[in-house]
């Protein structure tokens, strides 16, 4: 299928089935008149004209050449792995184990990053986030397992 | 209030040590993250406002502010000697900064961009006090449909001159008014798109909005990209002198920039960007040899930067004085002020002297702050940019995590950055651009209660936006914007098409 758009194919018909997504389940909140707009009236409207949108991208894709779409996807699976690991271990684990295994797993990305420089990156942002959250800016945050 | 008072005012505020501290702060950041390329102007300040709730609200605004005009002094450093944009807006300056640095004048290129940046920065501060007070008493005479209009010309603005297809930069802003529909409404106090879950009730978290969109994003998009050749010139004082010629070539090109600069930075919906690039445009247009650009010009390094920055400063006058955001880091600016309790329009030059004023001599102040920091500490800039990105990519992330984390010491809103981050990698990888859905989400709630009003006001009658003359006005600009970009991507499918004809073999 290279002979198509394929990002703006996939992105308007995204676009779309969003835009339909949101006026239907608008409809359900009270819509009223031009003079007195309820809940529902201003959301259907962007639905609907995103929907269009969405069309307006997507059906010209099908007759343009397009770049290949290039995902990393080892990459994001990883960055989202970091992210999703401190937001699960935060409160478990706290603020030093939970920076270090963020700072273990987003790491990971990287081509040239060796194990010797992971283990110190873990420990150089963890002081790092030590000092600049918990110490400089006075936020409250379980540091280590027992001190919750 | 007259200028003059205003300024006495403004310099007393501004001269406090907690706000001068804080402005420092403000542009020194600024500076560092316009040098390295991957973090931005927008990751930063997003990142910084949970930590603006701990200070005083004008220290706060003030470090903002300083963050988002000091970034666009560094953002020319990266351009220069790594032919990598340190900030969107300098991406004009790697076209013939880059060739300066390999001609050996990297540090002449340096030292111009400095100067031409203070010079745009300067005149655009003084065109923000010349014309916020008109702006702002003509914002008093708006009405509901008025500001209606000029957001919806702000919102067009942004769709068409983002780079790609206006439908596609439409689509964004849509999405992004849709997106800040999500939460209760005020009026009728329903609450709209929550699925049932209570921490979407107040709408979606603007911070965890713009990290995800644009911090997280930007890192899955930058790691293990390989990075062009390595700093290798040696910058000292003496190589950063700029000869006669290069000085006399730059004086009018930086003015040129800087007029270019303030119109866009106050026309809503344009910003730094966009003013940089139509004055190097502009400078090849009117040079007397174009074929000098693209091989170390240095009008073509110093316009876009005075440029550039007088466009951050003057986005401060629709912001300021009308409430209106002019693109996606005012946009978060204005989240930041409405945090703080602090209502931007009209009344805030009436009712808050001591903020506006104070404010815009602040501006002053980091800018000079900024000369002194930049020509000696060019060389340290130079060598943060030999810091490895894998060093910094997982610090950055956890930075964005505990961010977002500490606006409700929630972590579910941590995971909801995760999940808006992937949807912002996937409108990367698809070519879709964020910032006019970051605009679009800022306005849309004000949007509405505007759009409601005003029809309240008419009694539904949709003609009160063309009835009113300067509705009609901003409605009628907004709609040759629209036709004129419409027209533009005509006439490029159809050369595109042509060239098909011409040559099969290449489609």
């Amino acid at each position: 299928m290279t002979n198509k758009d394929m990002q703006d194919i996939i992105g308007g018909l995204a676009l779309t089935a969003l835009g339909v997504f949101a006026a239907v389940h608008a409809q359900t909140y009270e819509f009223g008149s031009l003079t007195r707009m309820g809940a529902g009236y201003f959301p259907v409207a962007l639905g609907v004209i995103l929907a269009l949108l969405g069309l307006l991208i997507a059906v010209p894709a099908f007759f343009r050449r397009g770049q290949p779409i290039r995902v990393e996807w080892k990459t994001f699976a990883l960055v989202m792995g970091g992210i999703v690991a401190f937001a699960l271990t935060l409160k478990v684990l706290g603020l030093v184990l939970a920076t270090a295994l963020s700072v273990v797993i987003s790491s990971l990305a990287d081509r040239d990053t060796r194990w010797k420089g992971r283990i110190f990156l873990a420990i150089g942002v963890a002081a790092v986030t030590y000092v600049v959250f918990s110490m400089g800016l006075s936020m409250v945050l379980p540091i280590w397992p027992w001190s919750l | 209030m007259d200028i003059l008072n205003g300024l006495m005012l403004g310099l007393e505020s501004a001269m406090q040590p907690v706000t001068l501290l804080y402005c420092f702060i403000g542009v020194f950041l600024g500076t560092l993250i316009g040098v390295l390329p991957g973090i931005g102007a927008l990751a930063t300040i997003s990142l910084l406002l949970p930590i603006t709730y701990h200070i005083p609200p004008t220290a706060a605004i003030v470090m903002l502010a300083g963050v988002y005009y000091g970034a666009q002094y560094g953002g020319s450093t990266a351009s220069i000697l790594l032919n990598l944009p340190g900030t969107p807006s300098s991406a004009v300056a790697c076209l013939d900064g880059y060739p300066m640095a390999k001609q050996g004048r990297a540090g002449v290129a340096l030292f111009m961009t400095t100067i031409a940046s203070f010079v745009g920065s300067m005149l655009g501060i003084l065109a923000l006090i010349l014309f916020s007070p008109s702006i702002a008493e003509l914002g008093l005479k708006f009405g509901p449909a008025e500001y209606f209009s000029m957001m919806l010309l702000g919102l067009i603005a942004a769709s068409t001159m983002a780079s790609g297809s206006p439908a596609k930069g439409l689509a964004m802003v849509v999405l992004g008014l849709l997106l800040g529909t999500v939460g209760t409404d005020v009026n009728s106090g329903v609450a709209r798109f929550d699925f049932g879950v209570p921490e979407l009730m107040d709408g979606i978290n603007l911070v965890a909005l713009a990290m995800g969109i644009f911090g997280v994003s930007e890192v899955i998009s930058s790691i293990n990209q390989v990075r062009e050749s390595e700093v290798k010139e040696k910058i000292t004082m003496r190589t950063m002198m700029p000869t006669r010629k290069d000085v006399r070539d730059s004086i009018m090109p930086m003015l040129r920039g800087t007029g270019i600069g303030s119109f866009f930075g106050a026309l809503p919906g344009t910003g730094a960007s966009i003013a940089s690039f139509m004055s190097y445009a502009v400078e090849k247009k009117i040079a007397k040899d174009p074929s000098r650009f693209g091989k170390g010009a240095i009008e073509g390094v110093t316009a876009p930067e005075s440029a550039n920055n007088a466009a951050a400063q003057t986005a401060f006058v629709p912001t300021l004085s009308l409430g209106i955001p002019g693109d996606a880091v005012m946009a978060l600016m204005l989240g930041a002020l409405i945090i703080h309790g602090i209502q931007p329009g009209p009344l805030l030059m009436t009712q808050q002297p001591e903020l506006f004023w104070g404010l815009i001599v602040s501006f002053g102040i980091g800018n000079i702050m900024l000369m002194v920091l930049n020509l000696p500490l060019i060389g340290v800039w130079v060598a943060i940019l030999r810091i490895p990105y894998r060093v910094l990519y997982p610090a950055i992330l956890v930075f964005i995590s505990l961010g977002v984390y500490s606006v409700n010491n929630n972590t579910f809103d941590v995971l909801m950055v995760a999940a808006i981050g992937a949807v912002g990698y996937a409108m990367a990888v698809l070519k879709f651009e964020a910032a006019p859905m970051l605009l679009g989400f800022v306005l849309g709630p004000l949007m509405e209660e505007n759009l409601r009003r005003s029809l309240l006001l008419a009694r539904g009658d949709l003609m009160t936006f063309i009835e009113r003359p300067i509705s009609a006005g901003l409605l009628g600009f907004g709609a040759a914007l629209l036709l004129w970009s419409i027209w533009g991507a005509l006439k490029r499918t159809v050369r595109a098409s042509e060239l098909k004809k011409d040559f099969p073999e290449a489609a």
